[in-house]
């Protein structure tokens, strides 16, 4: 289970700088029948990959070909999560989205003025990139001994860990973002009389908005993806510890029902945040994302 | 040709500029000079990669010269600014924000602040002249490259310049619509008389927009002749079919070509 999270804590931004608004595309459409018709089929689909996936579940555990009879069927997990929700699950949910929220939060907040920083001098960039890149590689999980030694074994320590993964996926896609920022914005703000802090202020950070909020989205999918790691801190409750604990005692569907809730909120929490950007950076001439 | 000191508009006194060191040096202006009297349009032609938007560049303040100096207004050009407002061959238009505020960005920052009253009203008067007052509150990317264009210039005159540079602004547009803009830009410069400076490397373009034309050499660029452009007051399409125009027209192309040698500069 830890090499899930290692592997997600690695992951690299999938976008880059937007792309430069070419030819004309005519006038944009938006909204209409047409559009809701679309986004409902996408849905749909959507749905149509988690059933597919289910049934395949279902039937690989029905015929017990893998696991040992070790694998519950979805039945039985659907049921553990059901009765486990009105009986202390929902509010291990509730602290777990808690934990990733603030402590992912305080990790972007603290990332942006860094990617900035590094974005905008190049002198900064020369020096700290490998620092950043260095760090960023980490997984979060092998700090936990240190974080323990150093920040004992409370909130504190936990939230230090989902923040440390959060900063450093934020500040490579900041400032990334902001490197990319096309010269031709830059000297027509110039000749049109911005100075050194007007191009920053009016170009560069209106330029580096969706940058923020694609850094928001993957730190939030790092955040859940640290969870355990940083619920491995002597964690009585958040939905890592209910893995850790139904692990120790071999109580394979309630595993089951901790991954999947926590998969759970991670799309929930994504979903929010995609809805949000969509509305800030209309600008984009970008399709979907 | 020398400097006079100018009362206004453009100088440029023998500005050179190399790129690279030693051996693997470029030389891509070499002792380059004319002026751009305050009012006039002045159009730059030269043959592909001859080093017309280094020109402009240098004009701008993005790049310095190695030697000679560019003078606007008798003052020399130390740095971008918007006393010489470029309008970009790329749409170079915030996409941000929409028509109404690309237009106003130059009002809004600390060198040409306006009041607001004021900045509403230059701007719908600009929304006018280039017929974009019914997309004033449209985001650039539902525009085409025609009216983002149009939102450059409307942003470039906003400002108020002392110069205004042109690099190239039409060359991405379909035929049809560059003669539209070739129009409006014709246009606007009747009623609202600027000092322009435009590069391009289509000779006609050049002719039918401006007062005179610098024609340059390919690399290194030098002035080959400055030729004056005999149609004052409105112009119309049917001026380039006209025999004066194509014969100013093939003269230029010649020289561009390398055909006849350069013959002595001449200035109005």
């Amino acid at each position: 289970m830890p090499e899930v999270v290692i592997a997600s804590g690695r992951q690299r931004p999938d976008t880059g700088p937007p792309p430069p608004p070419r030819p004309p595309a005519g006038p944009a459409k938006r909204g209409g029948p047409r559009r809701g018709l679309a986004r409902l089929r996408g849905g749909l689909l959507g749905l149509a990959g988690f059933l597919g996936l289910v049934l395949v579940w279902q039937i690989t555990a029905a015929a017990e070909v893998v696991g040992n009879g070790l694998l519950p069927t979805p039945g039985t997990v659907f049921e553990v999560i059901w009765t486990g929700l009105g009986n202390g699950l929902a509010n291990d949910v509730l602290i777990s989205s808690r934990r990733v929220v603030v402590w992912v939060s305080v990790g972007i907040a603290a990332a942006v003025p860094v990617g900035f920083l590094l974005g905008w001098f190049p002198i900064a960039r020369a020096a700290l990139n490998p620092l950043v890149n260095f760090f960023r590689a980490l997984p979060p999980i092998a700090l936990v001994p240190l974080v323990i030694v150093y920040f004992g074994i409370g909130e504190l320590a936990r939230g230090i860990i989902l923040m440390y993964a959060a900063f450093f996926a934020t500040v490579v896609i900041v400032f990334e973002g902001i490197a990319g920022i096309e010269d031709k914005y830059v000297r027509a703000a110039q000749t049109l009389g911005a100075n050194r802090i007007e191009v920053l202020t009016r170009v560069v950070l209106p330029f580096s908005v969706p940058h923020i909020l694609t850094a928001a989205r993957v730190s939030l999918g790092i955040g859940w993806a640290s969870l355990v790691a940083a619920e491995l801190v002597a964690a009585q409750d958040g939905l890592g510890a209910v893995i850790q604990n139904a692990g120790n005692f071999l109580d394979i569907p309630r595993v089951y029902a901790g991954i999947i809730l926590i998969g759970l909120c991670a799309l929930v929490m994504d979903a929010v945040l995609r809805f949000i950007s969509v509305r800030l950076v209309r600008w984009q001439d970008r399709g979907t994302r | 040709m020398t400097t006079t000191v100018n009362s206004g508009g453009l100088t440029l006194d023998r500005v050179s500029k190399r790129f690279g060191r030693g051996a693997a040096a470029v030389t891509v202006l070499d002792d380059v000079a004319f002026d751009v009297p305050e009012g006039e349009f002045v159009a730059v032609v030269g043959p592909s990669g001859s080093g017309k938007t280094t020109l402009l560049n240098t004009v701008a303040g993005f790049v310095d010269p190695d030697a000679g100096q560019i003078l606007v207004n008798g003052k020399p050009v130390t740095g971008p600014g918007p006393s010489r407002c470029v309008v970009f061959q790329e749409y170079a238009i915030f996409p941000w924000l929409t028509v109404r505020k690309n237009i106003e960005f130059g009002m809004r920052l600390r060198a040409r602040r306006r009041p607001a009253a004021q900045r509403r009203e230059i701007t719908d008067r600009y929304l006018e002249l280039m017929g974009l007052t019914a997309f004033a509150d449209a985001l650039p990317k539902t525009l085409s490259g025609g009216m983002r264009q149009r939102v450059a210039l409307a942003r470039a005159y906003a400002v108020d310049p002392e110069i205004l540079l042109m690099d190239e602004p039409f060359a991405a547009l379909d035929a049809q619509t560059r003669e539209t803009m070739q129009e409006a830009l014709l246009e606007i410069n009747q009623k609202e008389r600027r000092t322009v400076l435009f590069v391009t490397h289509q000779v006609e373009e050049a002719i039918f927009l401006a007062d005179r034309v610098v024609v340059m050499s390919a690399r290194p660029a030098r002035v080959q002749e400055i030729v004056p452009v005999p149609w004052r007051g409105p112009r119309n399409h049917e001026l380039k079919t006209n025999p004066e125009f194509i014969e100013l027209r093939r003269h230029i192309e010649t020289m561009l070509r390398g055909g006849t040698p350069t013959p002595r500069k001449e200035t109005t």
